[in-house]
């Protein structure tokens, strides 16, 4: 089990509330400073990376061409786009919340950013921030619908998801059109030196993401919140505050994907995106974030999204049936839940 | 709301060089409440609206008595074309009338049997009100069969009355457009259904004695219907498969790319290419992967199959989408030479790529303008002059190294699907602003 969030942790960098009580902080020793940069909690994460080595391993004996650094190149740019997805899913199921409209976000910035790029790098400047902006608002429609109306996340989001995919829809009406600009698709489909551009702000994000929950008080205010809510709100964290930022940030990492994907692919088409918000979720919970939230970190969500993506590309070139492969699939899923609650209690 | 108002909302969503006139007319109706149907170009996407466009705005006249919507061609010119098409499409119909019951009966295939509507009651004269229910305006193939059909119903002389419906993709909101549809009475009702839970709806119209044609996707198969066009995709996977073995002499590697796994168009195209591919000895299939008719799954997909495979000689992919996915990788791996032939669909991206990189290439899909040879099919019922007694093939082109030329559109977006039917001057409106 994770440790549940003292209050003198959740306030800490709080400004004092008149509910919560004023604790003296803690004199640092090393193992709080082991807590406060999160290391504690990567024994959970380490689950998924033995998985991935043993998958590795399989992968050697049965196609290594797949891990030869080409293919390597290739995987680390194919995951990118989920992982980026990921990165702001994890920051959502920390709260005990989900976000299933992040596959539209992809769609539509998808969508806008082709059409309005229209292959020009001098259309850059205008519209990634506004497809940044898309996702941005997006999430923050998510979040005060889920805050300030207490709408269930499921419940908001899956409306939203249709809501997105349907103001796209409108916007594009059925015809989408231009191309990616020279710019996205060097994040799309380039290389800095072996390591795909696209890759490169993944781990970026995720790294930032780290740092956000893991030293600040938003982060331990995520945790909180997720492990308790209402412990979190009698400490005086403003949840609603905390959880509105929490699903923009969420996304802001989807239309990052969206535009990553569209430089992979190089123009809007309307089938992208779609199922995008499962895979992630897929992978978040194969790194060992736990759906009722308040524990889980981005260490685990990264090993998850190339666990996922060698997984799925293993399966892609082995004889295996379809049915097959969406099985075995959905059994790594299922089994890598059942070790986190049960038998894996690292963290 | 007037007819005339709803309509010129129509014109004006379709095309942004309206004038300034029309343009207010549309900010008022805006106003008036119909926002996300007026589609204003001039909207921030980033401020989506909250509620996807609400029906297709539907009655108009079969010939404008104003002037068409294209405003740089005269009248008599779009007569013609109107002309042109229908003959073509005529011609077309007639192909396929005479290979009637030709294809495998499928299991998802409605039986004509006798019912409230078969044999149909025929209106040998005066104007025609025509019902034309269509999928939805999900992707530019439905588009192109939904506006065209709608097109191509206004411009018919038999006709009086086009009340189109857009169904939204939504069984819902379909159910109760083709309700609405047999409120008002119409004397035939083409329906594309969203899926197979408008069966109801469509069951009803029966019923009622309406004549029904049913085009593309499925109603269930104990439904009474009059007539329907369904495409043999076996057939269709089939024959990109065959010209793949041509083009292969009869040997080598091959790998098929599908679309969703689990539904019927994807899986009949596969097993069709699966066929011509088995009947060859010297054919060894690779691998077999899905996409989603996404491009990026598509060429992920790709690139692991040339990052495992020495030597691939042909990829079969039963649409242009995922090819257009497929190709990135290959090309990015430097071993388009490699391919014999690539075999994609009537997409228009798939179709410059091949024209461009000037690989051999396959293009096999059921026409988006089927919408028009079900419609011409529905009066011709009506009208008394043929009455099928089984299904009706879907057309099937096959765009060859030969043909490319004559389908493949530079001056049209990469998402224009190639069509046989579809007339200029409509195209032109759909893909107009891009």
């Amino acid at each position: 089990m994770e440790r549940p969030a003292s209050a003198d942790e959740i306030a800490a960098g709080s400004p004092p509330s008149e509910t919560g009580p004023a604790l003296p902080q803690p004199t640092p020793t090393t193992s709080t400073i082991v807590e406060r940069i999160g290391l504690h909690t990567l024994r959970r994460a380490l689950g998924v990376w033995i998985g991935l080595v043993g998958l590795v391993i399989v992968v050697a004996i049965l196609e290594p061409s797949l891990i030869e650094p080409d293919g390597l190149r290739l995987l680390l740019r194919q995951v990118s786009i989920i992982g980026l997805l990921a990165v702001g899913q994890t920051i959502v199921m920390l709260t005990a919340g989900i976000d299933l409209s992040v596959g539209s976000v992809v769609a539509v910035v998808n969508w806008v950013a082709a059409s309005l790029l229209v292959g020009q790098n001098s259309n850059n400047i205008k519209v990634i921030p506004l497809c940044l902006g898309i996702g941005l608002f997006v999430g923050l429609v998510n979040g005060v619908g889920i805050a300030k109306f207490r709408v269930p996340p499921f419940v908001m989001t899956l409306g939203m998801l249709f809501v997105v995919l349907a103001a796209g829809q409108w916007y594009t009406n059925g015809v989408t059109t231009g191309a990616a600009s020279e710019g996205v698709i060097e994040l799309g489909q380039g290389y800095l030196g072996p390591i795909p551009n696209s890759f490169i702000l993944f781990i970026g994000v995720a790294a930032l993401a780290y740092g956000l929950l893991k030293l600040t008080p938003y982060g331990r205010r995520v945790y909180a919140i997720g492990a308790n809510p209402r412990a979190a709100h009698l400490a005086g964290v403003n949840t609603d505050r905390v959880l509105i930022a929490s699903y923009a940030l969420c996304g802001l990492t989807a239309a990052l994907g969206g535009l990553v994907l569209t430089g992979f692919i190089g123009f809007g088409a309307t089938t992208s995106g779609q199922g995008l918000e499962l895979e992630a979720i897929a992978a978040v919970v194969i790194g060992g974030t736990a759906l009722a939230g308040g524990r889980g970190s981005l260490v685990g969500t990264v090993g998850g999204v190339l666990f996922l993506g060698l997984l799925f590309n293993l399966l892609v070139v082995t004889d295996i049936a379809q049915f097959g492969r969406l099985i075995v699939q959905g059994v790594a899923i299922i089994l890598a839940a059942a070790i986190y609650s049960r038998g894996w209690k690292g963290g | 709301m007037t007819r005339k108002t709803r309509k010129a909302a129509r014109y004006v969503r379709r095309s942004r060089w309206k004038t300034l006139a029309l343009v207010v007319a549309v900010v008022g109706t805006l106003a008036l409440g119909l926002a996300a149907c007026g589609g204003d170009e001039t909207a921030e996407p980033a401020a989506p609206p909250a509620e996807p466009a609400p029906a297709e705005p539907a009655p108009a006249e079969p010939a404008p008595a104003e002037p068409a919507p294209a405003g740089e061609e005269p009248p008599a010119e779009g007569a013609d074309e109107a002309t042109a098409t229908r003959e073509k499409v005529q011609a077309t119909l007639a192909d396929l009338v005479a290979q009637e019951g030709s294809a495998d009966v499928k299991s998802e295939w409605p039986a004509i049997t006798e019912s409230s509507c078969y044999p149909p009651a025929t209106k040998p004269d005066g104007p025609l009100k025509v019902g034309y229910a269509y999928a939805g305006r999900a992707n530019t193939w439905q588009v192109q069969n939904g506006d065209g059909g709608v097109w191509f119903l206004e411009n018919h002389p038999d006709v009086g009355e086009v009340i189109a419906t857009d169904g939204e993709e939504n069984p819902d909101k379909q159910i109760s457009d083709i309700q609405s549809l047999i409120a008002q009475d119409v004397d035939l009702l083409v329906v594309n259904p969203a899926t197979t839970a408008v069966s109801p709806a469509v069951q009803q119209a029966c019923d009622a004695g309406i004549p029904v044609v049913v085009y593309d996707r499925f109603v269930e198969p104990d439904t009474n219907i009059t007539a329907s066009i369904y495409a043999d995709e076996v057939q269709d996977g089939y024959n990109c498969g065959t010209s793949i073995v041509e083009a292969l002499g009869g040997e080598g590697n091959v790998v098929l790319l599908g679309g969703i796994p689990g539904i019927g168009v994807t899986e009949d195209r596969m097993a069709g290419a699966r066929q011509a591919f088995e009947e060859a000895p010297g054919i060894n299939i690779l691998a077999e992967g899905y996409s989603d008719f996404d491009p990026a799954k598509g060429r992920q997909v790709t690139e692991e199959w040339l990052q495992a495979y020495d030597q691939i000689d042909g990829l079969w992919s039963d649409s242009g989408i995922q090819a257009v996915g497929a190709i990135g990788a290959i090309e990015e791996a430097g071993r388009l030479d490699e391919f014999k032939m690539i075999a994609g669909g009537q997409f228009n991206h798939f179709l410059r790529l091949w024209s461009e990189l000037g690989f051999t290439g396959c293009g096999s899909t059921i026409s988006s303008d089927v919408g028009l040879l079900a419609s011409q099919l529905g009066i011709d019922i009506v009208r008394g002059r043929y009455l099928p007694t089984e299904n009706i093939p879907g057309p099937l082109v096959v765009i060859s190294q030969d043909t490319l030329a004559d389908y493949y559109r530079p001056d049209l977006p990469d998402s224009y699907w190639a069509t046989d039917h579809l007339p200029d001057s409509l195209l032109q409106e759909i893909y107009a602003n891009q």
